[in-house]
């Protein structure tokens, strides 16, 4: 069972006089924030409720990138923590965290200050021939587990291509956004499903094809979503369109393929 | 009435006078009286007369009756009447002449009849001989002849005895069966009278049929028998023609017979030995191995033979036959005096037999025999273009005469299986030289290098292709790094492993000149493909230079399939894309070099288009396969991926044939360790008074 291989270390945390004057409860996100480990966050935030802290600490420093699923256990913990009357704050957010949160206008509720929200950009003088790309291809078992190492790969292309601060951090959410969907929606019930990701790089931009063997669906039927309604899913592909410079799905191949264009340089 | 002189009738009535008719009537009856008077005394004596002549043609008709009815031997005698004695002396005659023409009528159908049965005894003949014998009697019993002989001509035209009946024909005889067989003609030749007997006459009569005269019947007869009664255009002469040619007929259709016996029979001998020789093909036709065609061999001619045994001898550098291949109880694979006639067959080229070693004059073969229970054996040579290269010899353990026809399908045997041997003994060389090359340069793949462990799997093609033109090669480099190759060569057999010899160390050289440039190896070694080899094959190959220090990987790609890495938990796998043109095209070609980085616990896998191309479920495997394959193994290390993976597609594709397989994994030591480490996902510390 996927659930069984996952180890939460549980233990007492001295909080300091000076840092935590009252009883408070601190929670590390050690690891990768999947969907299975935003379930965690979520039943352990509730328990903790159990004990009537003064405040819940969630420390995110140790994740550099978090997705919808993340996003949304921790406005869960958050809501909950309000109803219960017990205080929420993330500490040591990350920049990619801040801005998903700004994305989709969570910043407020998650504590976290605004973040301009990125503006879609097109490029007309980039040199697209072949020779200048560096392609990468990735073929990865449709699991959980494999989600956040792909996102690592991919966006260590990334890294390589030259992008960084802000570009970057918006890769690493899309690609999450992308192969979170791909795992989610793009597995049938049947044997083995595998999620394709090609990626190009040139200094000037980072393309990427993820492709997986779900059944197709019309990405304009989702509609956006409202941060205050908390549903299950809908907040990838409103994210990814947020944050990639060209956003296109394509069908049949057999599943589904998202194509992300994101430029490296500016104007 | 009375006709005028002009012809016309006149009437007279009215001028006839009662006169005239009364002197008329006058005159008759004068005559008329006399006239009876004359009568009466004629007719008295004609009575008298009569009464006698009335007797004897009633004995005449009485006698002319019987006679009618077939009473020939009946006479009759008249006395009274010397006309009708002399008719009834004629009656007589007649009825002698035709009792004796009933008898020679009766003679004759009597002859007819006998002939007419012989006729069915010669038709019934089944050999020449039998027939012949039946003519001679037929004519003696049924023909009147004393003594008979039939002539027949063999295949050299010459007359020879048949059948005979009776006394010999002697010289005369045989002279008109000469001279009939060549004219063709019926002849009659008067005998002189010797030994006190009176000479007869000796008949010569033409076998003809259909215009093809086989020969002559020569028959004596007595001189009972005038030479009328026998010469042409007589009765008997006709029987005797009539029955020539039912006989001659007879003779021919037992001929025909006889030969169509003989084509059948040799026909029969042809199938028996040609399906004894497809039999011996078919077995041994499927083996490619020098060996593997002698046992094969051995066992199709003991089994076409219907033998205990069979040996097959090659010669070694002395010229000497010694045994190679065995099979059966009486066989030895050892030396034995036997195998002097193998010797003698193969020195002879013909084929040797004896019938029964056990009563061999030679004490010491004899016992021998005894010993091995050899019994008949028969020897003959294996030959190529008229040189003798070994023989086979079959053994019985019981005593065999072998016949000429056994000799002659032994014969054909060997010389169809010395064609086969001929072509698998030069296989069995090509096969072994490839192999030896190949398996030199292919299984040369260190278990660790510098820290990097590998993992090598080669499996050739189908059965009958012994050598491929897959290799892979591990190479330490001068500056610590080792260069890895997985190249697939085109071409089968030995042409195909002497290119891919040429190509590895060609290969390693330029990676110890080019070490930290896998594009300079690729370019270089392109061009000394080109140059050297005239595209007479191409190569493609993934060269990769791996430092153990940094875990970086620079590899270029000349055409052939992509690496792949996997990472640790085995559920992820990185396609190593890009590349060049393969090697040899003749083509110069500048090629790239790609970097990767190796993480811990990945395994980089390389392979031939062997594996991707292995058919599962009716459809290559493609690449993707490969990658679902790889899922399903699981993550494992190095060593145990690649077995698995071959095991796989073996059993799940069936690697029996269409192109070879090479697989091998470069997996970096310090991670062989277990893979039941498990992430941790979320760690919280919870704070506690």
């Amino acid at each position: 069972m996927k659930t069984n291989r996952l180890q939460f270390n549980i233990s007492a945390w001295p909080i300091s006089q000076q840092a935590v004057p009252n009883k408070s409860a601190r929670l590390v996100i050690q690891d990768d924030f999947s969907q299975v480990s935003a379930d965690v966050l979520a039943s352990s935030v509730q328990s903790i409720i159990a004990d009537c802290p003064n405040e819940i600490i969630v420390d995110v420093g140790k994740i550099d990138v978090i997705d919808s699923s993340g996003l949304r256990a921790l406005l869960v913990a958050a809501q909950r923590c309000s109803a219960a009357g017990i205080g929420f704050r993330l500490e040591n957010v990350s920049a990619c965290v801040a801005r998903i949160a700004g994305i989709s206008g969570l910043s407020e509720i998650l504590g976290l200050s605004e973040c301009d929200v990125p503006k879609i950009s097109i490029k007309h003088d980039i040199d697209l021939r072949q020779e200048n790309w560096k392609t990468q291809q990735f073929v990865a078992e449709s699991s959980a587990q494999m989600v956040g190492e792909m996102r690592d790969k991919i966006v260590a292309q990334a890294r390589e291509a030259g992008a960084s601060g802000i570009k970057l951090c918006d890769i690493k959410i899309a690609i999450g956004e992308a192969i979170a969907n791909a795992f989610r929606h793009g597995s049938t019930d049947s044997g083995i499903n595998l999620i394709r990701v090609k990626c190009r790089t040139c200094k000037e931009a980072f393309w990427v094809e993820i492709e997986d063997e779900g059944e197709t669906f019309d990405p304009d039927s989702v509609p956006e979503p409202d941060p205050n309604i908390l549903k299950d899913h809908g907040m990838g592909i409103y994210i990814m369109r947020h944050t990639m410079d060209v956003v296109e799905y394509s069908f049949n191949h057999p599943g589904n393929r998202v194509r992300m264009v994101k430029w490296l340089v500016d104007d | 009435m009375r006709l005028a002189h002009d012809g016309k009738i006149s009437q007279v009535a009215s001028t006839i006078t009662y006169k005239q008719i009364r002197n008329d009537l006058n005159r008759y009856e004068v005559g008329l009286l006399l006239s009876i008077g004359l009568g009466l005394t004629g007719s008295v004596i004609a009575l008298a007369r009569l009464r006698r002549v009335a007797g004897a043609i009633s004995k005449l008709v009485v006698f002319s009756n019987a006679v009618a009815a077939g009473d020939y031997r009946r006479r009759i005698k008249i006395k009274n009447d010397y006309k009708l004695a002399l008719l009834g002396d004629r009656l007589n005659e007649l009825a002698r002449s035709l009792m004796r023409n009933q008898r020679i009528l009766e003679e004759q159908a009597e002859m007819v009849a006998g002939m007419l049965s012989a006729t069915r005894t010669t038709s019934y003949s089944s050999d020449v001989d039998e027939c012949g014998k039946a003519i001679a009697k037929a004519l003696c019993s049924y023909a009147g002849a004393s003594d008979v002989c039939v002539y027949l001509k063999n295949d050299d035209a010459a007359l020879v005895t048949a059948g005979r009946s009776g006394r010999r024909i002697g010289a005369d005889g045989k002279r008109i069966a000469v001279h009939v067989a060549d004219c063709g003609e019926y002849v009659i030749l008067a005998e002189n009278e010797k030994d006190g007997e009176s000479g007869g006459h000796l008949v010569g009569v033409p076998l003809s049929d259909r215009g093809k005269i086989l020969g002559t019947i020569v028959a004596r007869f007595g001189k009972e028998l005038t030479r009328e009664q026998i010469a042409l255009g007589s009765p008997r002469a006709d029987i005797l023609g009539a029955f020539a040619l039912q006989s001659a007929a007879a003779l021919s259709n037992i001929d025909l017979r006889e030969r169509a016996a003989e084509h059948s029979a040799t026909l029969d001998e042809w199938s028996q030995h040609t399906a004894a020789l497809l039999q011996v093909m078919s077995a041994i036709s499927p083996a490619c191995e020098i060996d593997e065609a002698l046992d094969a061999l051995t066992k199709a001619a003991a089994s076409a033979l219907k033998t205990t045994g069979c040996a097959i001898l090659l010669p070694d550098v002395q010229n000497r036959l010694t045994p190679r291949a065995c099979y059966g109880k009486a066989c030895k694979p050892e030396e034995i005096l036997s195998y002097r006639v193998s010797q003698q067959a193969y020195n002879e080229k013909r084929w040797v037999s004896f019938d029964n070693g056990r009563e061999s004059t030679d004490d010491a073969h004899r016992d021998e025999c005894t010993l091995y229970e050899i019994g008949g054996l028969l020897a003959a040579p294996l030959i190529i273009n008229d040189e003798a290269i070994g023989a086979i010899t079959i053994f019985d353990a019981k005593p065999r005469k072998f016949s000429s026809a056994d000799g002659d399908l032994l014969m054909s045997i060997a010389l169809h299986a010395a064609v086969v041997l001929r072509k698998a003994e030069i296989f069995t060389t090509e096969s072994t030289v490839a192999q030896t090359l190949q398996r030199s340069l292919v299984s040369s793949v260190p278990k660790t290098c510098r820290g990097v462990q590998f993992c090598g799997r080669y499996t050739c093609g189908a059965k009958d292709v012994r050598v491929g033109g897959d290799f892979y090669d591990v190479t330490p480099l001068p500056d610590g790094c080792v260069a890895v190759a997985m190249a697939d060569v085109s071409g089968k057999g030995l042409n195909a492993a002497i290119h891919l010899a040429a190509s590895k160390y060609m290969l390693k050289a330029l990676a110890r000149a080019y070490p930290k440039d896998p594009a300079a190896v690729l370019k270089a070694l392109n061009e000394a493909i080109n140059d050297c080899f005239e595209q007479n094959f191409f190569i493609t190959l993934f060269h990769g230079v791996i430092d153990p220090e940094d875990r970086s990987l620079i590899f270029a790609n000349a055409g052939h399939p992509p690496g792949i890495i996997t990472n640790k938990a085995g559920g992820m796998h990185s396609c190593l894309l890009g590349g060049g043109i393969p090697l040899g095209t003749g083509w110069p070609h500048s090629y790239e070099n790609y970097t990767a980085k190796l993480s811990h616990g990945d395994i980089l896998l390389l392979y031939t288009d062997g594996v991707t191309d292995a058919i599962k479920d009716g459809e290559r495997l493609e690449l993707e396969g490969l990658h679902k394959m790889l899922f399903e193994i699981g993550p494992c290390s190095g060593d145990m991926l690649v077995s698995k993976l071959m095991l796989r597609l073996d059993s799940e594709c069936g690697l029996d044939g269409r192109d070879d397989v090479a697989a091998l994994t470069v997996m970096l030591e310090e991670r062989a360790e277990t893979f039941e480490n498990k992430p941790i996902a979320v760690q919280y510390q919870r704070v506690a008074d």
